[in-house]
Parts: C-alpha cells; sequence; structure tokens
C-alpha cells in the first residue's frame, strides 16, 4: 500500500469535495430566477393584468397567483388590455378593484339616515299659557279663545 | 261651542293655524262650577289632560246637572288622569277661585252671550255657524 503522501491526501479530499458537491446538487430542486418570491397576496400588477383579460382565470389573492410567465402569456394574447401610462383618461384601463387596495381603502362613511319627519299633531299638543290651557300650535296665525259653559 | 268646535278641531287646529282656548262662563251656577272646576284639575295634571276632561264633560253634559267631586274623579280616572290628586285639587279652593276669576272677567269685559269668541283680539259673540267662522278664519289666515 502506497503511503498517502500530503499530495495525495489533498488529492483525495479534492475528490471527496467535488463528489459532495454534486450530491447536494443533484438532490435540491434547481431555484427559478424569474419567479418571485411566493405571497399569500397576489401583486397589484398581476391582479389587475389577470382581471382584464376575460380568458384569463381569475385573479385571486392566494398563494396560487398567477405566475409572470402564464401573465406574459395572457398579455400576449390580448395586448390592448391594459393601457400605457401616458394615455388619455377615457383610454385608460378601468380600474379593477384589487385586496391591496382595497384594505389600504379608507374605509366610506355610510351616509346618514334620514328619518322621515312626523307631522305634528296638533289635536294632540297642548300647553300652558297663562291661566289658559291652549291646544293646538303654540306658533298659529290664529288665536281663538272659546268663552263658553260647560252645561 | 259643541257643534263647531270639533270642526274647528279638526280642520283648523289639526293643521297648526288655529290655537284654541277656553274660557269659562258660569251661567248655571254649581253645576257650571263644578265642570269648570273638575277642567281646571285636570289641566294641573297636564294641558291635555284639560282638554280630554273637556271633551268629556261636554259628552256627559246631561249628567252633569247631577254630578258632584266624586263623579268627577271617576270621570278623570277613565281617562288615565290621577283620581287622588284630582279629588284633592278640588277640596283645594285655588281651582274654584280662578274659575271665578276669569269668569268674572269676561264679564268685565262685557260678554254676556253664550258662545263669544275672541279671534286674534277681535271679539265674536253669540254662537255662529261652523261655515261663517271658517270664513273668519281664512279671512284672516289669507292677512
Amino acid at each position: 500500500m502506497r503511503r498517502l503522501t500530503p499530495r495525495y491526501f489533498s488529492i483525495l479530499l479534492l475528490l471527496t469535495l467535488i463528489v459532495a458537491l454534486v450530491a447536494c446538487a443533484s438532490s435540491t430542486p434547481a431555484p427559478i430566477v424569474d419567479t418571485p418570491a411566493p405571497a399569500a397576496i397576489a401583486s397589484p400588477r398581476e391582479t389587475i393584468a389577470a382581471a382584464e383579460i376575460p380568458t384569463a382565470p381569475p385573479a385571486a389573492a392566494t398563494a396560487d397567483a398567477p405566475t409572470p410567465d402564464e401573465v406574459a402569456d395572457a398579455e400576449a394574447t390580448q395586448p390592448a388590455s391594459e393601457a400605457p401610462a401616458d394615455s388619455t383618461p377615457d383610454n385608460s384601463a378601468p380600474t379593477v378593484p384589487n385586496e391591496a387596495t382595497v384594505n389600504n381603502a379608507a374605509p366610506t362613511l355610510e351616509p346618514p339616515t334620514v328619518e322621515p319627519t312626523v307631522p305634528t299633531d296638533w289635536t294632540q299638543t297642548a300647553n300652558v299659557e297663562g291661566d289658559f290651557y291652549v291646544l293646538g300650535n303654540p306658533a298659529a296665525p290664529i288665536r281663538l279663545v272659546d268663552f263658553s259653559d260647560f252645561l | 261651542m259643541l257643534q263647531v268646535e270639533p270642526e274647528i278641531v279638526a280642520n283648523y287646529v289639526a293643521n297648526g293655524d288655529v290655537s284654541l282656548s277656553f274660557s269659562p262662563v258660569l251661567d248655571h251656577g254649581a253645576p257650571s262650577l263644578l265642570g269648570s272646576r273638575a277642567a281646571e284639575c285636570a289641566g294641573q295634571q297636564s294641558p291635555l289632560g284639560f282638554w280630554q276632561m273637556h271633551n268629556l264633560l261636554f259628552e256627559r253634559q246631561g249628567q252633569i246637572w247631577s254630578a258632584n267631586d266624586e263623579a268627577m274623579v271617576q270621570w278623570a280616572s277613565e281617562l288615565g288622569l290621577d283620581g287622588d290628586a284630582l279629588r284633592s285639587c278640588l277640596a283645594d279652593p285655588t281651582a274654584t277661585e280662578k274659575v271665578n276669576r276669569l269668569d268674572q272677567a269676561r264679564r268685565d269685559r262685557g260678554i254676556r252671550l253664550r258662545p263669544s269668541f275672541d279671534l286674534n283680539g277681535r271679539l265674536i259673540e253669540g254662537a255662529l255657524p261652523y261655515v261663517q267662522l271658517s270664513q273668519l278664519f281664512d279671512e284672516t289666515l289669507a292677512q
């Protein structure tokens, strides 16, 4: 058996390292460079682009958001769906509410409910004015005093 | 007044054009005084109570002649008023003094006919048909 000289030891160590690297590379999947980090909420651009395309699947605010490849394919079939940045307002793409926008939008206030006014029943309204118990509208233009007997 | 008052209330008081007051005329002695005292005591409990008792007194006008304080207490209780409070008020001379004072005031003003009306300071003596009263109201409202 040949004695392991430092030279042979180095070569052996190098080979071992190479084998280990190759083994690790083959066990883990290769990272996809262009795919964004998985998120629970789809990015606004993806959601808008997906929603504008009738044939595209509906945008979902889940981890199953369409990949850029899918969006790119969909955009290619509908190139006019997304308006350029400098377009006139009439040609702009319709804004589609997305979850990010909705979540960040200011809460809309409910318009105050206006209760229908109930007219006053003046025949059931009475007030004291001096010595008298006055029936009806105290601001009535006619003040009538009845001088009468109960008999 | 009994004949035209319901129409005045329904057509002019109800829509806010006329406010109505009642000033007692004691032309029939004790029964007149009893009815006026009962109405006054009902009014001391609530202004609307006066008019409730006022309406009931006119409805049972024929029974007032033979009624007494306890009958008034019973009638007040039927209206939902406090019978005990009415009884105490009838026993108090304050209500009698007020009724007599108002009656004297109309005598001092020269009012002799029943019913008579004061329409915005204008004295109208004697019973007028509702149609004529209505015309007076409309003329006044048009001014």
